[in-house]
């Protein structure tokens, strides 16, 4: 688990954590919609560490200046990651589709700034292995295709680079919705 | 630079993350950071605020701003998916309050030449014992011809081509090979117009004249040799279009003559 703040944001605390072969899919997507405080992201559609702090990034700067557009951080979460408007575009990012490989985000208003020793128990509700949060981890295993026409990135755009198509998927969740 | 502007960033910003200003425009305050405002890593970063404008509404300023942030980030990222092009990376957008994040681009230039943009690089040729027309000096103009070449093909004009505004950047660790990347796209459109283009190769060549007018001539030969080079990819009907651009830029160069006799 990987906790942290940013420095424009020191009174929330972010918590994340890679998990793999989760065994209670079913169980976690049962309770993902109501009754979960954190984000449960398919992996499988993460490439890279920045593709999903930027979106965390956007839903602070988004929420600390009122605009907001879901009931919760969690699934201000799915949609930040999102490169649509719809609400229901961005379940894909959740646990819509089975995966096994999930990415836990916890956004936690804090009333000091200090960096708390990290609280393992928040996601203690995943049954499955935590995993190394690191690019090389997540590109790996990433579902590029689906990623591709998640974020309508044209054929003819092939990246030498895996940090090209990293910043490919940062482009458009900065210009998301905009 | 405005105190209240200032002020204002630092507040939006909090002190968490410290910013220095080192640039002012027309539209926009230009700040470094040495803290990514997402990721854990150190290094540079460029933070563009377009701050708010008091002669105008502001509702329509508010709407002015969000729309002229977003342009430019959206421009930025169209001109990365062109293979070749070289712009800086879009990091974040958070247009309702006109702030854009960039990737730092360039480097000081040795024996306190300057920042490591086209204008400061010629001076440092031309100044001491620096060859000006050297192969370094050469491949670079060639290099941001061709820069400017792929913008152009590809149907995008810049809007204030001066040589502040091409940084080169070392590639790799070959000391003596330099990568120029064009910043600034404030101004940039998606326009296929022959006039915007003509115009773009105006003023670089005026900028290139102005500040190194001895070796302009050879300077703007090799910015245009490079500029070809992209069209010339593209046979007959590449040629077409490049022959449409450099007679426009004549055109242009010749209106700019006429005008600079009469005022
Ligand atoms: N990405 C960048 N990397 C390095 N310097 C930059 C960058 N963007 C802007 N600057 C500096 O800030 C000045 C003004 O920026 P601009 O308003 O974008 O023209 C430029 O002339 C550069 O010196």
């Amino acid at each position: 688990m990987i906790v942290s703040r940013f420095p424009q944001f020191p009174h929330y605390e972010i918590s994340i954590a890679l998990y793999e072969d989760v065994t209670n899919v079913e169980e976690l997507r049962a309770k993902a919609n109501s009754s979960l405080p954190f984000a449960l992201i398919n992996a499988s559609l993460v490439f890279s560490v920045e593709q999903l702090y930027s979106a965390v990034y956007r839903v602070l700067i988004e929420h600390t200046y009122n605009k907001i557009q879901t009931a919760s951080f969690s699934s201000e979460c799915l949609l930040r990651l999102s490169a649509s408007t719809k609400v229901s575009e961005s379940q894909k990012f959740g646990l819509k589709y089975p995966s096994n490989r999930i990415i836990c985000v916890n956004i936690e208003e804090t009333t000091d700034d200090s960096i708390e020793r990290p609280d393992e128990t928040i996601f203690e509700l995943v049954k499955g292995k935590s995993a190394v949060l690191e690019d090389e981890n997540l590109s790996k295993k990433c579902d590029a295709d689906t990623l591709r026409k998640i974020y309508k990135l044209d054929q003819t755009f092939q990246p030498e680079r895996p940090d090209e198509f990293s910043r490919a998927l940062v482009n458009a969740i900065q210009l998301r919705g905009l | 630079m405005s105190e209240d502007v200032l002020a204002k960033v630092y507040e939006y910003l909090t002190p968490g993350l410290p910013v220095v200003p080192i640039a002012q425009g027309a539209e926009a305050v230009v700040f470094t950071s040495e803290k990514h405002p997402y990721l854990p890593n150190s290094g540079k970063f460029i933070l563009k605020y377009r701050p708010p404008k008091r002669y105008r509404h502001p509702s329509i300023d508010k709407a002015l701003t969000k729309h002229r942030t977003i342009g430019e980030a959206r421009l930025l990222t169209k001109l990365f998916l062109i293979e070749g092009l070289k712009v800086p990376k879009l990091i974040a957008c958070d247009a309702y309050n006109g702030y854009l994040w960039l990737e730092f681009l360039g480097e000081e230039l040795p024996h306190g030449k300057g920042f490591s943009n086209l204008k400061n690089f010629l001076w440092m040729y031309a100044t001491d014992d620096g060859d000006p027309y050297c192969s370094i000096v050469e491949e670079t103009l060639k290099k941001v011809g061709q820069q400017i070449g792929l913008l152009h093909w590809n149907g995008y004009c810049h809007g204030d081509l001066t040589s502040s505004n091409i940084v080169l950047s070392r590639s790799g660790k070959n000391e003596t090979s330099w990568q120029p990347y064009l910043i600034d796209f404030g101004l940039g459109s998606t326009t296929d117009s022959v006039e915007d283009k003509g115009v773009d190769l105006y003023v670089l060549e005026r900028a290139i004249i102005s500040t190194h007018s001895a070796h302009a001539e050879a300077y703007n030969e090799w910015l245009l040799k490079g500029f070809s080079e992209i069209y010339k990819r593209y046979g007959d009907a590449g040629e077409v279009k490049l022959k449409e651009v450099t007679k426009r830029f004549q055109e242009v160069r010749l209106r700019g003559r006429k005008r600079s006799m009469i005022g």
